[in-house]
């Protein structure tokens, strides 16, 4: 399990991160959402040692996390950094020194060429091997930031086929930040948004699937927790959070996709900020 | 009579399976799931609703039954590894797995060590059954209710319905 | 990690290798050998530079520092994987150069040790400045001018002696590093701006703090304010700092005269101490009559210019006067009459130790300290002599090396008179060189002797010298007294002899220990602990 408590981030005197606080345990697949800069890569970069320099704890089964550890973690970085000099066999000789137990994992659908270099390969072949090298050291904890929009659709495939398979095999623990929802909403079990470095939402993906609704009505009643709103000329329509089945009034639920819901959260973020 | 739906997501993989031999060793999930195999005789129905309140593992146990009681998949039957049907679902393998456990703990599947899941029985076979044709009535209607069908013209329509159904048969 | 590391460092180690072949292949082709040493030299200071800042120049190029620091390895032990296989890399190729030197040595800009100081300090600013600028240029450019600069200073300017003026400059560089492994291990890479914003601001901090402390501590300790002693022969002791000129008399301690200035006292002739004094516009030539305290100026020299390897014969008194590194001409006064001779061009580079003239004929003798080597100059002819020791005496020149003892006289027919064979070395002290000396002892295979440039005799003299004792000479007249003392002890043997024979043997006990120089008068010694303490022993 990793706990984070009270991380923070300071660039610049600028907060990125403002004491976040949350848990991943074993199996778990987290997704972090939210617009751009609200601190999502700064968060996995803090939880994968990337950034020493933060405010509060972040602790491995109850031990704060040290350079050794990192071998229980591996990170796909959205910037896909690795040596673009380097030869894919290279790259995966230099990991086998560095990880204590590195075994390459057998991909059939995707074929290394040792002799390539890194930087000839397309973006959505680097992620590819990224994750493919990432995956050989074991890791326990996985964290990926927005790759996924580097891989075309076949890729793209593959990715999260690559991906569901470990989690099975390996009860890999995820926390994923992503801008698109539609290819992996049925991965995560939980969902964090981000807002200005704070988490506004850090939910069960049932339970908000269950009370996140979109109310259609001539007027929308008082008295819901409206997140955001949207007043047509004939009906008003709002997204409702927490709702429950105790609402009552003349108006139309609905249930939302999570990316719908994200959305709407990030919006009325937006317009709060406006007001 | 069993209706095998082969899905396949894209076209241009087709030629893979017609050269399944050939290409085999090259195989892994990601293309397999292209090819459904035998044991896995996946219903158009098996797919998830993620707009729905409903919780995922629930939805799968709900298909899964319903291949059952449809007579897709019959006793004796393996069922997808918990891993190839996550990874066809795109979802997350621990909710296949939990809905198998609570399917297990149902009784209406078993698992064999080493081997997977396997259809134990055909359970529940009036209640479930009626459960699953009450839902369908319900949202038909209530459509019909909406597109102004008085009550006397549904169950006129139900019965030319059914009519016409034998009449295939 | 580390194996990637030397793979990079070697390709890097090649280059440079490959270059020093092409260079001396060069060399052996065309008659290149004078520029090659100079030319290796520039080469050689680069690669250190280049080695420096190219520890995060792949991840900076190809977008590796995320990759880098997620891995599972502390950032000290990123930073010492980059650095040593690198830091074994510069060695190796010094250790390299070095002979290659040594057999094609005509020129070069810099002395061993002052070479090696500045090829680690430009590897080590490099490497502290191999984060701050985004382009390897600007590191290159500044790390070369700031190594220019202290090229130029050490080079050029010549003040202060070497080993001090490398510690003043080096402590404060050394901030550099230090601060940079500080930030690197504390302080988030990957946004570099900010890390280097931070680090910047930290290091000059540091580096003006360490600088302005360091110059509190040398000016409150003194740590620099050195105090020169002198003995004349007939016991006046010459005490010279900062503040004044001190004159006493050894027989009863006492002050006979105070001078407010300070004066280098160089040496003392007839009653007379030759010293150079400082002031805004230049040094000063001056002496100073020991009986009356009157000073008189001989000779002015511009700005920077210095006067070193004095030497006294009988009937005159030579300086060499020198700017920054470089020999401008011979002062020579012989009886009130000052005569400029310009320094051969041989010589004009060379760190000269020993400078005489015999007579005024032209003829030279040049013992340097660069090479250790005696030449011969005469009618702008140059003749290497002798490599070893060497000692003056009126027109008789003895040379001394490992293996042999000879003596020359009239060099031109260039047959030594004197030849002893066997291991041999003169026991002598530096300080005592500017002075012609009748006798010498010389430690030879077979025994202790004394030579007598007078008589052209050897004899030997009972006394036993181990490795770590040092050998201190004066003589007066046929009055020879001889010093013997070992750092560690404070007793000093002390054996006189008169026309050549053996009169006596007596040991006196100092009060200090260690490190001391040891004058010898006719009336006593004088016992100098690190040019800060004085004691004046009684024969």
């Amino acid at each position: 399990m990793i706990e984070i408590r009270n991380l923070s981030f300071e660039f610049e005197k600028r907060k990125i991160l403002k004491s976040i606080n949350f848990n991943i345990e074993k199996g778990e697949c987290i997704l972090i959402a939210g617009k751009n800069g609200a601190g999502k890569t700064t968060l996995l970069r803090c939880l994968s040692g990337v950034y020493n320099k933060h405010g509060g704890e972040i602790l491995l089964d109850g031990k704060s996390i040290g350079p050794k550890d990192r071998d229980k973690i591996g990170y796909l970085p959205s910037s896909l950094s690795l040596y673009d000099k380097m030869k894919i066999g290279e790259a995966i000789e230099f990991h086998k020194r560095v990880y204590s137990n590195f075994s390459l994992i057998d991909i059939l659908t995707y074929k290394l060429e040792e002799n390539r270099k890194i930087e000839e390969l397309s973006k959505g072949e680097k992620v590819l091997f990224y994750l493919i090298l990432t995956l050989s050291h074991d890791p326990s904890y996985f964290f990926i930031d927005d790759v996924l929009h580097f891989l075309d659709p076949y890729l793209r495939e593959i990715f999260l086929n690559i991906l569901i398979e470990k989690m099975e095999e390996k009860k890999l623990s995820i926390i994923m930040s992503s801008q698109t929802f539609s290819e992996i909403e049925g991965l995560p079990t939980q969902i964090i948004i981000l807002d200005r470095g704070e988490i506004v939402l850090n939910e069960n993906i049932e339970t908000i699937k269950k009370t996140y609704v979109k109310i259609t009505a001539k007027e929308i009643p008082d008295n819901l927790p409206v997140v955001y709103k949207t007043d047509w000329d004939s009906f008003e329509e709002a997204y409702v959070y927490p709702y429950s089945e105790n609402f009552s009034g003349d108006f139309k639920v609905e249930f939302l996709r999570l990316s719908d819901i994200i959305k709407s959260i990030i919006g009325g973020n937006y317009a709060k900020k406006r007001d | 009579m069993n209706r095998k739906i082969y899905y396949f997501r894209n076209k241009p993989e087709l030629i893979i399976f017609k050269n399944l031999k050939k290409y085999k060793k090259s195989l892994d999930i990601s293309v397999l799931l292209y090819y459904i195999n035998n044991t896995m005789k996946v219903h158009e129905n098996l797919r998830i609703d993620f707009s729905s309140p409903v919780p995922i593992y629930a939805q799968v146990k709900r298909h899964i039954k319903y291949l059952i009681l449809a007579g897709d998949l019959k006793k004796g039957d393996d069922l997808p590894s918990v891993r190839k049907l996550a990874a066809f679902l795109r979802i997350n393998p621990n909710t296949v797995a939990k809905a198998y456990r609570e399917l297990v703990f149902e009784g209406i599947i078993d698992s064999r060590p080493g081997k997977g899941f396997w259809v134990k029985e055909r359970k529940g076979e009036n209640g479930e059954r009626k459960k699953i044709l009450k839902e369908e009535f319900e949202k038909f209607i209530e459509k019909a209710i909406k597109l102004g069908f008085s009550s006397e013209e549904i169950k006129e329509f139900l019965e030319n319905f059914i009519g016409g159904v034998n009449d295939r048969d | 990690m580390l194996k990637k590391e030397i793979k990079d460092t070697f390709r890097e180690f090649f280059v440079i290798l490959s270059l020093i072949v092409v260079i001396i292949l060069l060399a052996t082709i065309k008659n290149f050998d004078f520029y090659l040493i100079p030319l290796l030299e520039l080469i050689l200071l680069l690669y250190p530079t280049f080695s420096g800042w190219s520890i995060f120049s792949r991840e900076r190029k190809e977008g590796g520092f995320e990759h880098l620091f997620s891995l599972p390895i502390g950032k000290l032990s990123i930073l010492l994987n980059k650095l040593i296989p690198r830091l074994a890399a510069i060695l190796i190729v010094l250790g390299i150069y070095f002979p290659i030197r040594e057999f094609f040595a005509s020129f070069f800009f810099f002395e061993r040790s002052v070479f090696v100081l500045l090829y680690i300090l430009l590897f080590i600013l490099s490497f502290s400045f191999s984060l701050l600028f985004t382009s390897g240029a600007i590191v290159f450019v500044s790390v070369i001018i700031i190594g220019a600069i202290l090229a130029f200073v050490i080079k050029m300017l010549g003040l202060f002696s070497y080993n001090f003026l490398f510690f003043f400059i080096s402590i404060p560089i050394l901030t550099f590093p230090m601060v940079f492994i500080y930030s690197f291990l504390k302080d988030d890479i990957l946004p570099l701006q900010f890390f280097n914003k931070k680090y910047l601001t930290r290091s000059i901090f540091v580096f003006f703090v360490v600088l302005l402390g360091l110059s509190i501590i040398v000016k409150v300790s003194g740590f620099n304010e050195n105090t020169y002693y002198l003995l004349s022969d007939d016991g006046k002791i010459i005490i010279s700092n900062s503040k004044k000129t001190m004159i006493v008399d050894s027989e009863n301690n006492k002050k006979i005269f105070s001078i407010k200035k300070r004066i280098f006292p160089i040496i003392v002739k007839e009653k007379f101490l030759y010293g150079g004094m400082e002031s805004k516009d230049g040094a000063k030539l001056v002496s100073i009559d020991l009986k009356k305290g009157k000073i008189k100026i001989l000779y002015k020299v511009e700005k920077y210019y210095r006067f070193v390897a004095p030497h006294v014969d009988e009937e005159k008194l030579t300086f060499l006067v020198k700017r920054g590194g470089e020999n401008k001409f011979i002062l020579l006064i012989k009886k009130d009459k000052m005569e400029k001779i310009n320094c051969p061009k041989k010589f004009i580079n060379e760190d000269v130790l020993l400078f005489k003239l015999i007579s005024n004929s032209p003829l030279t003798f040049v013992y340097t300290k660069q090479s250790y080597k005696t030449y011969l100059y005469k009618e702008g002819r140059i003749k290497y002599l002798f490599k070893g020791d060497c000692q003056f005496y009126k027109d008789k020149i003895g040379l001394c090396d490992s293996k042999s003892f000879k003596v020359f006289q009239n060099m031109e027919d260039s047959n030594p008179v004197f030849v002893e064979e066997g291991k041999c070395r003169i026991l002598s002290r530096w300080f005592e060189w500017p002075y012609e000396r009748r006798y010498i002892i010389i430690k030879a295979k077979t025994g202790n002797y004394i030579f007598d440039f007078e008589t052209l005799s050897l004899s030997e003299i009972k006394l036993k010298i181990k490795k770590n004792e040092f050998v201190g000479t004066g003589n007066f007249g046929d009055k020879l007294i001889i010093a013997v003392w070992n750092n560690n002890s404070g007793k000093i043997k002390v054996l006189t002899f008169s026309k050549g024979e053996f009169f006596s043997e007596k040991i006196y006990s100092s009060s200090f220990k260690g490190r001391r120089y040891i004058f010898i008068s006719k009336k006593g010694m004088m016992v100098v602990r690190w040019m800060k303490k004085y004691e004046f022993i009684k024969f």
